[in-house]
């Protein structure tokens, strides 16, 4: 089956005014830096990393939201990268993104069926009133929102039911690729799993290609059929499911899992394990050589003279990392 | 006598659409070296309850009830009494380090001004006292970093900062209120780690409130859980974890994605919403998304009884086994 997104060595790099006094001129950002990944119909790719990594960044990327600096975006066979404001705008029907914040995403001057009912009016203008109407009652009923809530506005809603008007808007078009920026972080636990069970209802019922992005491990690996962790702009290890969380290769995906508290007092309480020390480095200034080797318990001097190549441990397991765990 | 003790503490709110009952008729007590892990959805009262105890609500709020702590009852207690134990005998740490840290003043000025004001010391020992609280919390080049803004700080650090500051009078409660929600997870596990080890070299008591099951699970000795403004049910944290008796206790534990578990298709998820703490319902206030309700839940509130030694559950069931 060919891919219906590939993402070739993505940059998205910010031209930062420099500070006059070590960085005349102009400082430069790599938000994203070289960036490949490949997603087909019905997949779920799990972005983890954590925050100011670029993961968000490289979702505005993909689609057109944030400036493309280098690199390619195939969706379908087409290039999109370097297409002009007017030109994307066509192809933003096959891909949507859901954000964080349920409630701050939603125009609080629209109500329900305003919202949902505009992605329509712009890309399918032809439909009736009554078609228009009937296809907004369809896609509400689908996510779980009661019908008689149709005239009521944003800040009626608890978040759940925010980030569910949130996905209605996003699918109501039918699209093929769905991006959903950490879509639960901000919700209730009881409610987080309400939300996860829907998105992998429909991804199911409409073939949907998801890039799913978390800092949660956990959220991730309930959803995901492969896993990407990345780690300043850069990808550190992509898997399967399966092997990473069996067997994480790179010292940063293992370090990650492990931070994870685990509800259990007898498992969380034996767990030995020396959490990561230090915070992310500034993007500004990335490490040399490999950019997690000032955090990582194994580093050597190669470290930071080289950039690690990309290994490849079989099945598609792919780590960045001169000293892989085994 | 234990270090705080609570009874029918109830917290309303005035607002102009009512009275909001944020926490209704709750009774606990904590013992000396005892963590108290505090969980429940957004609007279950679990921040208000810590807010009431250290009596900084809003100023349409207040509290009936008792809360005795060290034998001294906080209730209607006059603000320049109260002054006096906070920050210095009852230490706080809150979600966001950034709002509580005063972006205009250096964090020098901020942690001097408690040890000056409570205890009395000149500048350069309350600098002294700082800078060791700061290695406490191990924050590297503690000397150098007290004369930085808050600003100048990351998240994580920011947030050792406040423990520091929170632990600098060596507090007989602490009180945590979401202290990792805002970090990444390789950060909380740092600050997990930390307060861990901080309650053993000072041995002081701590109020953990949390959505986060599992640094419940790490952290508390008993665990409360809360919703819709009261306890629906209180037990020492392995009982809790290996016998939930209460059906959203059950529910919430089967709602976490496990990472130590193979994943299962679907999640187990509790229908509908947490309930508006403006029309809480007559009767529990867990009914209307409750698996096993009967008729008695919508028409009565469930009484929190003693189920098993040291376990206690408000639900109906309960009754009905007896």
């Amino acid at each position: 089956m060919s891919d219906l997104l590939r993402v070739k060595d993505l940059k998205v790099h910010f031209r930062l005014p420099g500070d006059g006094l070590l960085f005349p001129g102009h400082r430069l950002l790599k938000a994203v830096d070289g960036i490949s990944l490949n997603l087909q119909a019905g997949e779920t790719l799990g972005i983890v990393g954590e925050s100011g990594c670029g993961k968000s960044t490289l979702a505005r990327g993909i689609l057109g939201l944030a400036p493309v600096t280098g690199g390619q975006v195939v969706l379908e066979d087409r290039e999109i990268s370097r297409l002009s404001a007017r030109q994307i705008r066509a192809c933003r029907q096959q891909m949507q993104i859901v954000f964080q914040d349920p409630l701050a995403s939603l125009d609080p001057r629209m109500t329900v069926s305003e919202i949902i009912t505009e992605p329509l009016q712009v890309f399918e203008p032809c439909l009736t009133r009554t078609e228009r109407k009937e296809r907004v009652r369809q896609m509400m009923q689908r996510v779980g929102l009661l019908p008689n809530l149709i005239n009521r506005y944003p800040h009626e809603f608890s978040g759940g039911q925010c980030q569910r008007i949130g996905i209605a808007r996003a699918l109501i078009l039918g699209p093929k690729l769905l991006i959903c920026d950490e879509p639960v972080s901000a919700l209730d636990v009881s409610i987080q799993a309400q939300i996860i069970n829907l998105l992998m209802d429909l991804q199911e019922d409409m073939g949907l290609a998801m890039l799913f992005i978390a800092h949660d491990l956990s959220v991730v690996k309930q959803i995901s059929h492969r896993v990407m962790v990345m780690y300043l702009g850069k990808v550190v290890e992509t898997a399967t499911r399966d092997d990473l969380y069996r067997n994480p290769g790179h010292p940063y995906t293992r370090a990650l899992i492990e931070a994870i508290p685990i509800p259990d007092p007898e498992i969380e309480r034996n767990k030995t394990f020396n959490p990561l020390s230090g915070d992310l480095p500034s993007p500004l200034n990335p490490p040399s050589g490999c950019t997690f080797r000032t955090r990582c318990p194994q580093a050597t001097d190669l470290c930071a003279k080289q950039e690690p190549p990309a290994r490849d441990a079989g099945n598609g397991h792919m780590i960045m990392c001169h000293f892989p765990l085994r | 006598m234990p270090l705080l003790e609570v009874n029918n503490l109830r917290t309303v709110f005035h607002t102009n659409d009512g009275e909001v009952y944020a926490v209704n008729d709750l009774s606990f007590s904590l013992e000396k070296g005892e963590t108290l892990g505090v969980v429940g959805e957004s609007g279950s009262g679990k921040s208000q309850l810590v807010l009431s105890i250290i009596n900084l609500l809003a100023s349409n709020g207040r509290t009936e009830g008792s809360i005795r702590f060290q034998g001294q009852e906080l209730v209607g207690m006059k603000p320049k009494e109260i002054n006096r134990i906070r920050g210095d005998r009852i230490g706080m740490i809150f979600q966001d380090p950034m709002t509580c840290l005063n972006p205009y003043l250096t964090v020098e000025r901020q942690m001097t001004e408690v040890l000056m004001l409570h205890q009395g010391l000149d500048r350069s020992t309350a600098r002294q006292r700082s800078i060791e609280m700061l290695d406490a919390v191990h924050i590297p080049d503690a000397a150098n970093r007290l004369k930085r803004y808050p600003h100048e700080f990351s998240g994580g650090m920011r947030q050792r900062v406040m423990i520091a500051m929170a632990l600098l009078c060596q507090p007989d409660l602490l009180i945590a209120d979401e202290p990792t929600t805002a970090l990444d997870v390789t950060v909380q596990a740092q600050i997990i780690h930390l307060m861990n080890e901080l309650q053993q070299e000072f041995g002081m008591s701590i109020i953990m409130i949390t959505h986060d099951l599992g640094v419940i699970a790490g952290i508390s000795d008993n665990v409360m859980v809360m919703y819709g403004g009261r306890i629906c049910e209180y037990a020492p944290v392995f009982e809790l974890f290996q016998n939930p008796r209460h059906p959203y206790t059950a529910g919430l534990l089967k709602s976490v994605p496990r990472l130590d578990l193979a994943g299962s298709t679907q999640l187990h998820s509790i229908p509908g919403n947490p309930p508006n703490l403006l029309h809480l319902p007559v009767g529990c206030a867990f009914a209307d998304r409750c698996e096993k309700r009967m008729d008695i839940c919508t028409r009565e509130q469930p009484p929190l009884q003693e189920v098993s030694p040291d376990h206690f559950n408000a639900c109906h069931l309960e009754s009905k086994n007896v």
